[in-house]
């Protein structure tokens, strides 16, 4: 639907680099390697999507990439350019003022609790505003702003909402608040985790359509993360899957789906419930999800993966492009017949 | 709102009730002859012991008793002190403001040590500045008030000299003087309930910081100052808030020995004057007094409460 | 799953009559007094007849706001029923006292979409599951109990050993177990699940949907389902009812639902889905009306590529078609319910509107 043919998407002028990222958790009983390493980049105006099981470092590679690790958890190496600049490099003082909220925003997964309860709709929207501005607007200055804002979401009765507090709304109005708020400032780059988990599909798919359609009109990159495969290939121009805090693999979204050639792909496809069978059938990936304390040595998938072979076990695969544009970490890919 | 307050209001009332009937008993319903319980003196001739009773009101039916007495209670009507011989109304007027300016000043020191310790705790939490302020707050919990205000005097009052160690000449000092005079009493009170805002407020704000809403503040732009205060603090004070409440009743009590060890001319003073030489209207209108400024504590915090937080606000 | 329904089975253990909830807009009673008659009220469940039979899976789907977590919570008594009955095993269950309730709800259970806030913290998983032990038995005893959790935890895959830990000590799809476990506890004959693997990823979902379905099997327990995703709506329910705006538009068999959707409303959700691919899809445009001012008319009214004339003003009786209840002017009214008023009824069609084959 949203997808526009676009080759080229990821290959012209980059908005977003993340190189060699690793992200730890210093916790009480041990180092959590969240993000172990990972490197990706965002083209101006694409739309990449992030896959992978729960724990797999997608939301802490977003995080970081706005320099936002909740503690105990550091940025422990490698680099995020946003517009060709490290911010790793920057200031606090210059991230707040003219990188977060105004060149990337972002979404959070839990629409329950990214909203502060006691502050009302209204206020929570205005403070974006104001964070930017550097001054207090007067509310009366902005409110025909914000309903906007939340029109555009295809929220039912904007006007009250603004007067509201978020325990009033329904898991899938406050969600769309959230967006709405992300988009306020017109980001260059919108990182959206789970947007939509807790919205009904025809809402989805409106909230979806909007993200596409702002990417075209005042232009803006978006990284969509989802566990919902189908979602990402079908809005995003890109697809990176994660594993163990490790990117398994990177194509256009079309190739992950028809050509996947990791076996950890593979097998989340294999998961996806049908649609037209009617057995229940629930493919699920045998084994336990990695624990990042203690990583697996080698491919991190190893434990569970069908195509093992030896070697596996001993050393991490490279991230190799295997094809232009087709990036698999893995010693005995898929074949792509 | 309106309707919490009032709600809220009309409760005050049966606490209130309550309250003046378990003072009233406290004398009237004790076992013994309420003379000797009142004068502690035995032996009157019997028509003195009727003269007094009639003077008093002791022939009546007991709940006439009460509501005469819950009439002069309201009317501000304390009759006299049996000891002194002098009405208590004057000695109540000059004595409680002094008593609410400890109080108040006490709870000014324990928020203005309290609030901006845990916020450093927090930010830096697991941090050796975390550890040194939590390490701080619990000696200073479990240190008895007494004991604070005595090594305090011993320090300032005695070995440095800076400060009075006693308050008993208050009514004729300066305001420099009361000031000064405040500092020891205001501090020793103050700073051990701050240690239990301090470790409460610190947990809270710890909680909170991986609050999804503090960290989408924060996407949105905000410094970790601003979000601290903003989104963080508030939603913490709110937890705290019933704690405050609480620690100003405890407060009270502990001021009732501040003003014993300093000599401070207050309504604990008052309290342990007629607990010693048994001057039973002075208890009886002190511990009213004393009960009612905690029902009025807490109905204030309640209130606070539900103005911090929207989800009470409208049930 | 299966389409025929065991007969000996087929009476229903859960019938739901007219049911209605609303929540006010005016919650304290000053803005009420204030508002007097020109009150507000967010119609959340507006009007809902549902029937689960033993053993039979039951899908709520609908848009977000719906009312679908309300009519859950009402059935267990969680919000106030304005109107309507609730029937448990023949017994009205909406009018007990509440010593009576809590017997009958201790075979109903309800579980909700985050495992990470509905499970204490500070209690073991073993006394998490315990407790609700004590609440249902009269004749609780510390030993049998003890075998009695282990059984449970390994019918839902755990080991004896894991209700030592705390809950922040499992992952979402083991947390989501252990609320599973928590809900089997009682025994229920009934079970109401909130979204309970929306937040969870597909191969932790699958795990938790055939666990579901094994323990189904053995123990014929029955079901209502919410959910948004319609994958899992397909696969594990047997019947499903779509909601919009309180009201449920379309009621039948899932596999019926899903090869030909009648109502406009299901075919829309159905186009939606991500990665499905419909021959006629439609996608609702205009915005959801209010639940505060609920239009006259059908409620999709606004957004119908389908909409007449009557649709704007006259409510579609649910009625029987193709074997479903489907409330859509389409389609032939049974009853007279909307002729009476001497409204025409528009061109109307028995054949579904060709949603044609769906695949993956
Ligand atoms: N505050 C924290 N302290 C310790 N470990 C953490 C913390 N936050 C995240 N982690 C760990 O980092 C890893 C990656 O977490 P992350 O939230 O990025 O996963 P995710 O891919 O977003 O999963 P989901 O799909 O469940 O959201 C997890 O294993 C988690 O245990
Ligand atoms: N406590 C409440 N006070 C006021 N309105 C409420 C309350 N709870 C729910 N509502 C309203 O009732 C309607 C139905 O809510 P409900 O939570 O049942 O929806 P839902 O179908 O479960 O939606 P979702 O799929 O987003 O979870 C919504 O409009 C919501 O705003
Ligand atoms: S490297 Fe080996 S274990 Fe890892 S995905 Fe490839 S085949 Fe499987
Ligand atoms: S009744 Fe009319 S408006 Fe409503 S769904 Fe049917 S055709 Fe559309
Ligand atoms: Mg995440
Ligand atoms: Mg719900």
């Amino acid at each position: 639907m949203g997808k526009s043919e676009r080759i080229d998407a990821g290959t012209g002028e980059q908005v977003l680099e993340v190189i060699d990222l690793e992200t730890r958790f210093f916790t009480l009983t041990g180092v959590i390697n969240a993000v172990r390493g990972v490197t990706f980049s965002l083209g101006k105006n694409e739309i990449l999507g992030i896959v992978g099981e729960s724990g797999s470092g997608k939301s802490i590679t977003c995080l970081s990439a706005m320099r936002l690790v909740p503690t105990p958890g550091r940025i422990t190496g490698g680099k995020v350019l946003i517009d060709g600049q490290d911010i790793m490099l920057e200031s606090e003082e210059d991230l707040c003022l003219n990188v977060r909220g105004k060149k990337i925003s972002m979404v959070f997964q839990d629409p329950l609790t990214a909203l502060n309860p006691t502050y009302t709709i209204g206020w929570q929207m205005k403070e974006a505003l104001d964070l930017h501005s550097g001054r207090a607007t007067k509310m009366d200055d902005v409110r025909s702003d914000l309903i906007d804002a939340l029109k555009q979401m295809n929220m039912p009765d904007s006007e009250d909402l603004l007067t509201k507090f978020p325990h009033q709304l329904s898991g899938g109005m406050r969600q769309r608040v959230v967006i709405a708020i992300a988009l306020l400032l017109k980001p260059a780059i919108l990182i959206a985790d789970e947007p939509t988990t807790a919205l009904d599909v025809t809402v989805q798919a409106a909230v979806l359509d909007l993200i596409v359609r702002l990417r075209d009109d005042p232009g803006m990159s978006v990284i969509i993360v989802s566990h919902d495969l189908n979602l990402i290939v079908e809005r995003c121009d890109r697809t990176v899957v994660m594993y163990g805090g490790l990117i398994l693999e990177s194509a256009s979204s079309e190739k992950i789906v028809t050509r996947p050639r990791s076996p950890y792909t593979r097998a989340l496809i294999h998961c996806i419930p049908p649609l037209t069978e009617d057995t229940a059938a629930f493919n699920a990936i045998p084994g336990d999800a990695v624990d990042l304390a203690q990583p697996p040595t080698g491919c991190p998938f190893h434990p569970r993966c069908a195509n093992r072979g030896s070697g596996c076990d001993d050393s991490v695969p490279d991230l190799a492009e295997i094809e232009p544009g087709h990036l698999v970490r893995c010693f005995y890919p898929e074949s792509v017949a | 709102m309106i309707k919490y307050i009032i709600v809220r209001l009309a409760l005050v009332v049966p606490t209130v009730f309550l309250l003046s009937v378990i003072v009233f008993a406290t004398i009237h319903l004790v076992p013994g002859d309420p003379i000797t319980v009142m004068f502690g003196i035995e032996g009157y001739y019997p028509e003195e012991v009727e003269r007094i009773k009639k003077f008093y009101n002791l022939d009546k039916p007991i709940y006439w008793q009460y509501f005469v007495w819950l009439k002069q209670m309201a009317t501000l009507d304390f009759g006299n002190s049996i000891v002194r011989g002098e009405p208590i109304l004057p000695l109540i007027t000059t004595r409680f403001p002094r008593t609410i300016m400890l109080t108040l000043g006490s709870m000014l020191v324990a928020i203005a040590f309290s609030v901006p310790l845990a916020m450093m705790a927090a930010k830096r939490h697991n941090t050796v500045i975390d550890v040194f302020i939590s390490g701080i707050s619990l000696t200073f919990i479990s240190m008895p008030t007494f004991l604070l205000a005595v090594l305090m005097i011993m320090v300032f009052g005695v070995y440095l000299d800076i400060l009075p160690t006693t308050t008993h000449r208050f009514a004729s000092g300066s305001t420099w003087d009361v000031i000064k005079g405040l500092i020891m009493p205001c501090l020793s009170a103050g700073l051990v309930t701050s240690a239990g805002i301090t470790r409460m407020l610190r947990t809270e704000l710890v909680d909170n910081l991986h609050k999804d809403y503090v960290l989408f503040a924060r996407t949105k732009g905000a410094s970790d100052n601003r979000a601290l205060v903003f989104h963080n603090l508030r939603n913490a004070v709110i937890a705290t808030a019933t704690l405050v409440g609480l620690e100003l009743g405890y407060l009270m009590s502990g001021v009732i020995i501040i003003e014993i060890v300093f000599s401070y001319p207050g309504m604990g003073q008052l309290l342990l004057d007629g607990v010693t030489r048994r001057d039973y209207p002075i208890i009886q209108i002190t511990v009213l007094i004393f009960a009612l400024t905690f029902v009025v504590i807490n109905f204030i915090t309640d209130l606070l409460y539900s103005v911090l937080d929207p989800r009470i606000r409208y049930e | 799953m299966n389409d025929q329904t065991k007969p000996a089975l087929a009476r229903p253990v859960l019938e739901i009559q007219d049911l209605k909830v609303r929540f006010r807009l005016e919650k304290n009673w000053f803005d009420r007094f204030i508002a007097g008659s020109n009150a507000r009220f967010v119609h959340a469940v507006d009007g809902v007849d549902l029937r689960v039979r033993r053993g039979e899976v039951v899908g709520l789907v609908g848009e977000s706001g719906s009312g679908k977590s309300t009519l859950g919570m009402a059935i267990i008594a969680l919000v106030e029923i304005l109107q309507g009955k609730i029937l448990f095993r023949n017994q009205d269950i909406t009018n007990l006292l509440r010593k009576d309730r809590r017997q009958v709800l201790r075979h109903i259970q309800m579980i909700f979409q985050n495992p990470y806030s509905s499970l204490n913290p500070a209690m073991r998983v073993r006394s998490i599951i315990g407790r609700q032990f004590k609440i249902s038995e009269s004749d609780y005893r510390d030993d049998t109990a003890s075998e009695k959790i282990n059984s449970i935890l390994r019918d839902v895959g755990l080991r004896a050993e894991d209700g030592e830990k705390y809950p922040h000590e499992f992952s979402g799809g083991q947390k989501q177990r252990i609320s599973l476990a928590r809900a089997l506890a009682t025994n229920p004959e009934f079970i109401i699940a909130d979204e309970i693997t929306s937040a969870l990823d597909v191969s932790i979902q699958s795990q938790i949907l055939s666990l579901l379905l094994q323990i189904k099997e053995k123990t014929d327990l029955s079901m209502i389902y919410i959910t948004h995703d319609l994958r899992v709506a397909r696969l594990i329910t047997d019947s499903v009812a779509v909601m919009y705006l309180g009201r449920i538009v379309e009621y039948g068999r899932t596999s019926a639902i899903f090869e030909n959707p009648l109502h406009p409303y299901t075919l829309a959700l159905l186009s939606a889905i991500p990665g499905n691919r419909i021959k006629n899809p439609v996608s609702l445009t205009g915005n959801i009306p209010s639940a505060v001012l609920l239009p006259p008319g059908c409620r999709l009214y606004g957004r119908c590529p389908h909409r007449m004339d009557v649709c704007k003003l006259k409510y579609p009786a649910p009625r029987k078609v193709e074997g479903r209840t489907v409330a859509c002017h389409l389609y032939p009214a049974e009853s007279t319910d909307d002729i009476e008023a001497g409204e025409p009824i528009g061109s109307t069609r028995s054949a579904g509107l060709s949603a044609g084959r769906v695949e993956r």
